[in-house]
């Protein structure tokens, strides 16, 4: 009987917004756009937060971090910990009971393969033996990694990602024991992934990881360069807890920090964390989830919108109302057809709302693809499931919000007043004032959101106007990786390194040319220094820079001015008598003072296996 | 059938005082009573009416329809009772302009208990009753004003209430119209359905057995 009233009420409600095709087209349009941005940015959130991994049971799979208690925020990857050596990563699986697993890798790494005779770069993840097991997914060709295939010095070998198989490989079904070259060094394909897997990030293959950079022992580590350390994760063994993880893993930071006070000596806590928080940090996760309750914020002026335009509809109908409620109608059932009529204008709003979703999305994806680096894999901004059900969700919410009031103020007027010749319908001081307050609450959202927008838009532009102190579009940037394979030595690296600005700089097109460490020109790398004539207790005290490695020629490449004293020469290469220009400010700062530069065992230097750069080192010149 | 006592319904004007549209109103209709109610505009006689079909609530005295003390009545059992006992038709039809004739025909009974069948059967029915079959799926816009009455009555009595109320039921129709939709009445009524109208026509008036005058609220004769 209800389903045969609804069927009847959606029926009206069709006619009576077809006959009024304004009101329709403006609620559907109004409606449409706040559903529509709700569902895009809900999709962005359910890609990036919430869907997350699609292995079997992604709640397990944790981060792990040794955390220093008194650094920054920052200097503890935010709040997710570092582990500084691969000897810290092996200790901690030795001692630990909370993880049934435990993985080690280098993500976004570059691997050169030559295949074929054809050398070809890609985006690549060094690996520990355990990687793929501790997540559940399998070669669908091919063999995994062994604990065999691990061990420095052990045969090369690799699993190639489905992509790379299909478009640089041919597809070709024997490839499982074919020989290429990895680095530089012979190697042979052990596997080929499931289509659509690019764990951790986005990765192309993988190849074991201490096969290749064999772990360092504590505190061996040398100025500038990457201690090749790997991010470290886990699954949770049945029963146990995140909280109880946490604990072991703080206690055995504690008893990595008793055991080796001259390197783990601050590193007196832990971190254990969803895995799923190392690729999005808080602060992003944050940010996603406030532009989320932005647009809600517009659906939900778009909601006053519609309830405006609904009183003044109610108005025009309240006789239609009184007719109903004199033929039997009760208050609650006039109520039931207003609504499934806001429904009915929902249901079309939400429609247009994914149709607009679909649009943004497209566009989203298009600029997210144009971002330098690549987005993570497992981040499919696609309209799912879960969409689906958020789009029903907050359509409902937008039918309640913008339909009900509306209806209840219309089902309430004096039906025989109405009725009577030249009745004057239910214009009652109550609809007039909410009606005053929904306008007055209307431009009070619209506003906020307005100023919050602008100075969002606002901190965007000052962000892409950032100084770097060059002219940006006069400098071009390549990157470039020599491997052990065939550069095996710091001479023969940085002979290419010579020989390459030779070339360059002998080409007309170009002013200038110079080597730097500066990730695509970006990202540089962080580093503790001390100042001569200052006593530091611990690591903690020294001051941290960022720095990068550059060549002779440099500054005058990106058209800077050395202030003071010369520039980097060919010959500054002495890594016993090492060489620094520093900023002018942190001249101000130690003016006067001699600066020496130390590398740190928590430098956040990309990983990347570009070697041979010029000892020379400067700190960054904004 | 219905029993009226000291019924007065008033309207604030100031500080305490009240403009009386109805004053001590005491009245008796029997059950196949056909009762007119008459007077000049502004009279009370469509206030009556609608206090007699329980649409208005801000009155006082005493109201007994059958056995039940209305004035004692929550909302909601008025509400019930009116919707078992009682039919109206308007003198401006007032059928819902974006249903069809089968629809507005429909339409009390799908606010009343009837299943799915029952409704078909009763709507198939009336039309065939009112001879209107072949405008069952036309909109009131299509129809001219005595069809409109004529569907106006036929929704008003499709479930099959004891009492039928009218206000000017031929107001707004021409004389042929009007004498059809009396007639009608006045077969309704030999069916023995009771009914209580308002007009300000002598000739319809005497199809009814009895005329009450209304003047200023007050009943001047029975």
């Amino acid at each position: 009987m209800i389903l045969d009233s609804f069927r009847q009420d959606v029926r009206v409600g069709l006619r009576v917004l077809f006959k009024d095709k304004i009101f329709c087209f403006l609620a559907v349009l109004v409606l449409g756009l706040g559903i529509g941005g709700a569902t895009t940015q809900f999709t962005i959130v359910n890609a990036i937060v919430l869907r997350g991994f699609s292995f079997p049971h992604p709640e397990q799979l944790m981060s792990v971090g040794l955390i220093d208690p008194k650094a920054s925020d920052q200097n503890n990857n935010f709040g997710l910990g570092n582990i500084p050596t691969a000897q810290d990563y092996e200790d901690l699986k030795a001692a630990q009971k909370s993880f049934s697993m435990m993985a080690g890798y280098l993500s976004g790494s570059t691997i050169n393969v030559t295949y074929k005779n054809n050398p070809q770069r890609y985006t690549g993840g060094y690996v520990t033996e355990d990687l793929f097991k501790i997540i559940g997914v399998s070669p669908v060709i091919g063999r995994d990694f062994t604990a065999a295939d691990n061990k420095p010095g052990a045969e090369k070998v690799a699993i190639l990602g489905d992509e790379i198989w299909r478009r640089d490989f041919n597809a070709d079904p024997n490839i499982v024991g074919q020989g290429i070259r990895i680095n530089g060094k012979a190697a042979t394909i052990i596997g080929v992934m499931p289509p659509n897997f690019k764990f951790p990030v986005s990765e192309e293959l993988w190849t074991p990881l201490y096969n290749e950079f064999p772990p360092q022992p504590r505190g061996d580590l040398r100025l500038g360069a990457s201690n090749n350390a790997p991010a470290v994760m886990g699954r949770l063994q049945p029963g146990v807890t995140l909280d109880q993880a946490n604990a072991e893993f703080i206690a055995l930071a504690r008893n990595l920090a008793k055991d080796n006070p001259k390197t783990n000596q601050n590193l007196t806590s832990a971190s254990v964390q969803p895995l799923l928080h190392a690729f999005t940090g808080v602060q992003f996760r944050q940010q996603v989830w406030g532009m989320l309750a932005a647009v809600i914020l517009v659906l939900l002026i778009a909601c006053v919108n519609v309830m405006n335009m609904q009183f003044g509809r109610a108005a025009l109908r309240a006789k239609e109302l009184a007719i109903r409620g004199a033929l039997g109608a009760t208050r609650w059932r006039l109520v039931r057809q207003m609504l499934t009529e806001s429904l009915v204008v929902a249901v079309f709003g939400a429609i247009a709302g994914v149709i607009i979703a679909y649009w943004s999305l497209d566009f989203f994806v298009r600029a997210i693809n144009t971002l330098p680096f690549p987005a993570p894999y497992y981040w499919r901004f696609t309209i799912d499931g879960p969409v689906l059900v958020f789009t029903v969700v907050i359509t409902l919410l937008a039918t309640i919000a913008s339909g009900l009031v509306p209806a209840f103020l219309s089902a309430r007027g004096n039906a025989a007043e109405m009725m009577k010749e030249g009745g004057r319908g239910n214009s009652s001081r109550l609809v007039n004032a909410i009606t005053r307050v929904l306008v007055v609450a209307q431009i009070a959202l619209t506003a906020g959101l307005l100023i919050a927008a602008t100075l969002e838009i606002k901190s965007v532009r000052n962000q892409m106007k950032l100084d770097y102190g060059y002219d940006e579009n006069a400098v071009y940037a390549a990157r470039m990786g020599l491997m052990e394979g065939a550069y095996p030595s710091d001479d023969a690296r940085r002979e290419f390194f010579k020989r390459a600005a030779r070339g360059l700089r002998a080409n007309p097109q170009f002013e200038s040319a110079a080597m730097s460490s500066r990730f695509r020109m970006t990202f540089d790398a962080q580093g503790q220094y001390e100042v001569d004539g200052q006593n530091y207790l611990t690591d903690r005290d020294r001051p941290r820079g960022n720095f990068e490695s550059v060549s002779d020629n440099y500054f005058s490449a990106l058209g800077l001015k050395i202030l003071e004293g010369r520039d980097f020469t060919v010959d500054d290469v002495d890594s016993k008598h090492p060489v620094a220009i520093v900023n002018a400010s942190l001249a101000r700062k130690y003016w006067g003072i001699k600066v020496r530069l130390v590398t740190s065992c928590e430098s956040s230097i990309p990983v990347s296996r570009s070697r041979g750069e010029p000892l020379s080192v400067s700190c960054r010149t904004c | 059938m219905i029993k009226l006592r000291n019924l007065e319904r008033s309207y604030p004007l100031a500080k305490e005082k009240f403009f009386y549209v109805l004053r001590e109103i005491n009245l008796d209709v029997q059950e196949g009573d056909f009762i007119s109610v008459m007077g000049p505009s502004g009279a009370g006689k469509s206030t009556l009416l609608h206090i007699l079909g329980m649409h208005d609530h801000g009155w006082r005295g005493e109201y007994f329809l059958d056995e039940a003390a209305v004035h004692h009545l929550k909302p909601k059992e008025r509400a019930t009772l009116r919707n078992e006992q009682i039919g109206f038709v308007f003198q401006q039809y007032h059928l819902l302009d974006d249903l069809t004739v089968y629809e507005n025909l429909d339409i009390p009974l799908s606010y009343r208990r009837y299943s799915k069948s029952e409704r078909a059967a009763l709507v198939a029915d009336m039309l065939d009753r009112f001879q209107i079959v072949g405008k069952k799926d036309l909109y009131p816009r299509q129809l001219s004003g005595g069809q409109q009455q004529l569907v106006g009555v036929a929704r008003a009595i499709i479930a099959e209430p004891k009492l039928l109320l009218a206000d000017e039921p031929t107001g707004n129709l021409h004389s042929s119209q009007g004498e059809e939709i009396m007639e009608l009445f006045r077969k309704l009524n030999d069916e023995g359905m009771t009914i209580v109208q308002v007009t300000h026509s002598e000739k319809n008036a005497s199809y009814g057995k009895r005329i009450i005058q209304l003047r200023d609220g007050w009943i001047v004769n029975k």
